[in-house]
């Protein structure tokens, strides 16, 4: 599957330009130009509503408005103003130690999922996801009384006769644990499909033939998973880069992070033209950050392999050597029993607990009795629920999330679904970049989409309507929706269509009766998948949102502006309730695939 | 004695205002007679939402239905609405009939250009308003203060009862937070270092941040959101604090043992129309609808943000008058926000006060 590519990248680079051109020409003729097309409406998708609004921005961000023309004052201004250079600098730093911290505690637990059996490891990841189960504002308040001077944790360490318990909150430590606790399940679940696919028999082949235990993990498995880890710790830098709301909240007054400064621009001071340049800045740090990774790791795979070692390889010899010399710094999982094999485990369940715990803290706070948050709450009475209910203003917006959501998600399974069916059968260059360009939406934080989106939806007044939010939103899940069904289409067998086909199916019939029933379950798990994604999006409705009707994130950011009671913390328990449920669906869907289906 | 003034001047004052009264009453059903000639059924309404929201719907929007037939179809409007009713008015979509705005977003949305529909309010509509309560494209019904909340637990022999007390961090020890934003914050900050409430304005800005670097390393928290401020508040996060009037009389009400000191400044919200707004007529018959001291009264019941029209305290209990920004014995010791400077100067003041945080 490797050599056809590598080959002909090596060929299309030695011949240049019209080499490459050719390649194309007969990439087209070689296949059916036909299969090819379904890619094009997902692309033009991406080309309308991502790559032009960010050209628009670039495009504001060297146009000043009050001069005339071309200027790049915004830039000069943001680097010659100490506290902006600070700002950066803040930013990079804090995203750069959550992608550490996310990627450092993360790996360890996806190498323990990838032991376990489907089944447990599906229960285990269900409770990991558990941050991203409540609204980002309820868990941010959250945190506010969890770890006030009076909350729960200064007790204890008081208690434990600890210092320092009740100065937690409003520091850069606490912004990066907060930020972490939302960035590790992201983190774990990009890297496990890199762990989980490294072959079992590979490891056990290394040991029967004497391979020491140091080396199989640092020689075979720590080389394997590296790709998809590096590209795990990627996303969390590119994500960690957009966040406002945590550090607003959380941080304390040097803490302000670059998604902080556009909201005050755009949304207080109305200074789009530096607004932009801000936006620009974080593409760069972004696209920065992508090319390093790529350079060092070889992100997509396309690049031809220079004999047997890359500089990763040579890195992790390194470590395999250094392991040995230090000792036993062998993962626990290699060993064949004792205590350490029980290591990782551990590890993974206090991560868990990390996780899952303030959930329950949380949840409890919906049944209080008190009009506003406290810790622990007096429970007994429904009564937040049933004002929640009561509310027209609140089921309004509930109903608009749920229409945006269904939106998003018929949308994007349509697109990249389409794109999936063909690059699924396709390989080779070509292919590969068709997988990226599907990616790039990962690539930007969805603070700058949104920017970017607002002016090209301001031009055909489409502000404040639910068909914005909706195409914003398309946009975000197009890559989440891609990577299911292209790994639902890679697992399919065509030769059942060719089957089809010669005992006489039409094209419909086999489209109907064999590609869909099979397939569904994929579909299914990429729909709610998305309608998730969508459901608790925050930044595209403040952006694009503020109409008629807002969405249930929206308002919960509206309610707060003046006031964070019970209700809120009730409406995100609902949410909680709807989000599991979708999710147990989609795991049923796959499980069921997992069961009956081929591969 | 204010009593027996009221008495003997009232018999006169009652015929006058009866006929305005009954004039104004004429008017609001020949509006909604034109409006629904038109074929207008509803006003859309963009207001804070939340807590006040709901307490516009029992004083302004729910009598005004029974009164007029029209349906009125309150959403709430973004944080700082500004944006918003920019676009809506530049792409000619209304979205909104109505919007409310405080005279911050009034002076901004001025600076820039022309986006209101004048009010057209008479003599008689504005007769009890309090001075300043109004201009041609805007009208206040709501007033809020920001002052100065502490703890009463902390402080037993009683806290700070002034904002150069609030700076004075030797006599006063705890946990202080300032609002993380220019406005307001650096009125308080000139009021701390002795200048008059008269004289705030033009701001001495050198000024203001030089008295703010005093403090700014004994504040603890600077908090962002209302939502936050109220919470640390509740949740005894903080000493002492600076907080907006009506969520804090909100907690007090609730239990929260917070004294709260009515020494500071006041923003008033009002409404503005749209201009270009279809339905500009009835929007009008509404705004003046809610110039009404009766209806400010039943306002100023349900949420403890303070009338403008004078005549709403005589129908309100003297108890619910004393939480009240602008009961005369709160409101003599606030001085006015003046959005206008603001307006001007929000640009390059935000981002010196970034600077000055980042420091």
């Amino acid at each position: 599957m490797t050599a056809n590519p590598e080959m002909a990248g090596l060929a299309a680079r030695d011949t240049g330009k019209d080499g490459r051109l050719a390649g194309a020409v007969r990439f087209i003729r070689s296949r059916n130009v036909l299969s090819a097309l379904p890619v094009l409406p997902g692309f033009l998708f991406l080309v309308v509503f991502l790559v032009i609004p960010l050209v628009q921005t670039v495009w504001s961000s060297v146009h000043d408005p009050a001069g005339s023309g071309f200027s790049f004052s915004a830039f000069g201004h943001l680097f010659a103003v100490p506290a902006y250079r600070g700002v950066l600098w803040t930013t990079l730093s804090v995203a750069l130690w959550c992608t550490v911290l996310s990627a450092g505690l993360g790996y360890p637990v996806a190498v323990w999922l990838a032991t376990l059996s489907e089944k447990t490891r599906r229960r285990a990841l269900f409770l990991i996801m558990a941050p991203f189960w409540t609204s980002v504002l309820v868990r941010n308040f959250a945190w506010l009384i969890l770890l006030g001077r009076h909350g729960p944790v200064a007790a204890l360490m008081r208690f434990l006769n600890i210092p320092g318990g009740d100065a937690l909150l409003f520091n850069r430590a606490i912004l990066i644990i907060a930020m972490v606790y939302v960035l590790l399940p992201m983190s774990i679940i990009a890297m496990l499909p890199a762990h989980t696919s490294i072959s079992r028999e590979l490891l056990s082949a290394a040991r029967t033939m004497g391979a020491r235990r140091a080396d199989i993990f640092w020689r075979i498995y720590f080389p394997l998973s590296l790709r998809g880890s590096a590209a795990a710790a990627l996303l969390v830098f590119l994500t960690a880069l957009g966040f406002f709301i945590t550090p607003t909240l959380l941080g304390g007054r040097h803490d302000v992070l670059l998604g902080e400064l556009i909201i005050l621009q755009i949304d207080r001071l109305q200074n789009w033209h530096f607004g932009s340049a801000l936006a620009v800045v974080i593409v760069l740090a972004g696209g920065i950050a992508i090319a390093l990774t790529d350079w060092f790791f070889d992100l997509a795979g396309t690049r031809p392999r220079r004999g047997s070692g890359g500089r990763s390889v040579a890195v992790s010899g390194l470590l395999a050597r250094l392991s040995v010399s230090a000792g036993r710094v062998v993962p626990g999982f290699l060993r064949s029993g004792g205590w350490e094999a029980r290591l990782p485990g551990l590890c993974s369940w206090s991560i868990i607990v990390f996780l899952a715990a303030p959930l329950l803290a949380i949840v409890p706070m919906a049944f209080t009795r008190d009009p506003f948050l406290t810790f622990p709450p007096h429970l007994g009475t429904f009564h937040w629920f049933l004002q929640y209910l009561r509310d027209p203003l609140w089921i309004s917006a509930t109903f608009t999330s749920v229409r945006v959501g269904l939106g998003a998600a018929a949308l994007s399974v349509v697109l990249s679904g389409l794109a999936a069916f063909s690059i699924a059968r396709a390989d080779g260059r070509l292919a590969s970049l068709g997988i990226l360009a599907f990616m790039v939406p990962l690539a930007v934080p969805p603070i700058v989409i949104a920017l970017a989106q607002f002016s090209l939806f301001a031009r055909f007044s489409m502000i404040a309507t639910d068909s914005a939010i909706m195409l914003g939103h398309t946009l975000l899940c197009m890559p989440v929706v891609f990577t299911i069904l292209l790994a639902g289409f890679r697992s399919y067998d065509w030769q059942l269509n060719q089957a089809a086909a010669t005992l006489g199916a039409r094209g419909s019939q086999i489209l109907t009766r064999i590609l869909l029933p099979i397939i569904r379950p994929v579909l299914v798990a990429g729909a709610v998948a998305a309608f998730l994604t969508s459901f608790d999006e925050l930044t595209m409705a403040l952006f694009l949102g503020g109409g008629l009707k807002t969405t249930l994130p929206k308002q919960m950011w509206d309610a707060v502006l003046l006031e964070v009671s019970p209700l809120l913390v009730a409406v995100s328990v609902v949410v909680m309730t709807v989000v599991t449920l979708l999710f147990l669906v989609m795991e049923r869907a796959l499980t069921r695939r997992g069961a009956g289906g081929p591969g | 004695m204010t009593s027996g003034r009221m008495g003997r001047t009232s018999p006169t004052l009652l015929t006058r205002r009866s006929v305005l009264a009954g004039s104004g009453a004429c008017g609001l059903m020949a509006a909604a007679r034109r409006a629904r000639a038109e074929g207008v059924s509803a006003l859309t309404i963009a207001d804070v939402g939340a807590e006040p929201s709901a307490a516009m719907r029992r004083a302004f929007y729910e009598p005004f239905e029974k009164e007029t037939g029209i349906r009125v179809i309150a959403v709430p409007h973004a944080a700082d609405p500004v944006t918003q009713f920019r676009l809506m008015v530049e792409t000619r979509s209304y979205i909104w009939d109505l919007c409310m705005l405080n005279t911050e977003h009034v002076a901004r949305l001025q600076h820039d250009g022309r986006y209101f529909e004048p009010l057209h309010l008479t003599p008689a509509d504005t007769a009890d308003l309090l001075p300043g309560m109004f201009s041609d494209v805007w009208l206040g019904f709501s007033v809020y203060a920001v002052m100065m909340a502490w703890q009463t637990a902390s402080f037993p022999k009683g806290g700070p009862s002034s904002w150069p007390e609030f700076w004075d961090v030797g006599r006063f020890p705890g946990r202080r937070s300032l609002c993380r934003s220019p406005a307001a914050t650096l009125e308080l900050a000139l009021l701390a270092d002795g200048v008059p409430p008269d004289r705030l304005y033009p701001l001495d800005v050198d000024r203001a941040f030089s008295s703010l670097a005093r403090l700014r390393d004994h504040v603890a928290i600077w908090w962002s959101s209302g939502a936050q401020n109220t919470l640390l508040l509740e949740s005894d996060e903080v000493d002492l604090s600076d907080t907006w009037s009506s969520r804090a009389q909100a907690a007090v009400s609730a239990g929260a043992p917070v004294t709260l000191v009515w020494n500071g400044l006041y923003v008033t919200d009002g409404w503005c129309i749209p201009t270009g707004c279809p339905r500009a007529g009835i929007a009008r018959a509404f705004v003046r609808y809610c110039a009404r001291a009766d209806r400010q009264a039943e306002y100023a019941r349900h949420i403890a943000n303070g009338p403008t029209n004078r005549r709403a305290f005589s129908y309100l209990a003297p108890e619910r008058a004393a939480v009240l920004p602008t009961a005369p014995e709160n409101f003599k010791g606030l001085t006015k926000f003046d959005a206008a400077w603001w307006g001007e100067n929000t640009g390059w003041v935000a981002e010196r006060f970034e600077e000055f945080m980042l420091e």
